[in-house]
């Protein structure tokens, strides 16, 4: 299925969002984190808010309402956290509502602020620096 | 370890995608649930690889399905091997994503 990407502004869902209908998902080995809004429908492209100095912080949307349905962090321990320490404890089973309120509040933020369209791919494929070198030793 | 499938990336390692890869990924994905070649051919058959920005032995393959559609990104954690010696990875995850991670470094092409 061809999917648009995304041009104009996400929107954020109307009203509060009750932390504690929230589904957070945190998963290792991967480093990974997706926080789903109460009610929220599945799947969701992630497009990142390029903060600052970092790039690990995305808001999904739904391909085919433009909603803001969760929020995708990769790598958390090893990214976002490295930032915002207080977002470790996302990581522990069963986070307290009180710490996803603040992580979805502070996400909010971020993309309020800091939220761009993607680029055009052509210039996504500008890369900026090239290597031929293997990365860490790795024989690729 | 339940393997899935076993593929071989652009390098010629082997990449493994094992049961407990492919629940960590639907179940924070769920839209990839019928994806599960698309993940293997973008292994195998990557627009662009690039070096993860946290993580030294991992490597982020990227291929879109349509000319306008998001790119799907798929993170391999690759491990050394010593029979035949070499490196081996492991699918740890996988998104689809509008943009290229800035902080990443191009490896492939």
């Amino acid at each position: 299925m061809a999917v648009t990407p995304v041009a104009s502004r996400p929107r954020w869902p109307v009203g509060e969002i009750d932390p504690d209908r929230c589904r957070v998902l945190f998963g290792l080995p991967a480093d990974e984190l997706v926080v789903r809004f109460p009610d929220a429908p599945g799947g969701g492209i992630s497009s990142p808010i390029e903060a600052r100095d970092e790039d690990s912080v995305a808001i999904l949307v739904d391909a085919s309402s433009g909603e803001v349905v969760g929020i995708h962090v990769y790598p958390l321990l090893a990214g976002a956290a490295k930032h915002r320490p207080a977002w470790r404890r996302l990581a522990e089973p069963d986070p307290p509502a009180e710490l996803v309120g603040r992580f979805v509040a502070e996400v909010r933020d971020l993309f309020e602020r800091y939220w761009r369209p993607a680029s055009p791919v052509a210039e996504q494929l500008a890369d900026r620096r090239r290597t031929d070198e293997p990365a860490a030793g790795t024989g690729g | 370890v339940a393997v899935i499938w076993r593929a071989t990336d652009r390098a010629d390692r082997p990449v493994a995608l094992t049961e407990a890869g492919w629940v960590h990924i639907v179940e924070r994905h769920d839209d990839l649930v019928d994806r599960r070649d698309d993940v293997r051919a973008t292994v195998e058959r990557p627009e662009r690889v690039r070096q993860d920005a946290a993580y030294a032995r991992r490597e982020n393959h990227y291929r879109r399905f349509h000319p306008d559609g998001p790119w799907l990104k798929v993170v391999v954690n690759y491990r050394p091997v010593p029979d035949p010696p070499g490196w081996a990875g492991e699918v740890v995850t996988a998104y689809e994503t509008h943009q290229l991670a800035s902080k990443e470094e191009p490896l492939w092409p």
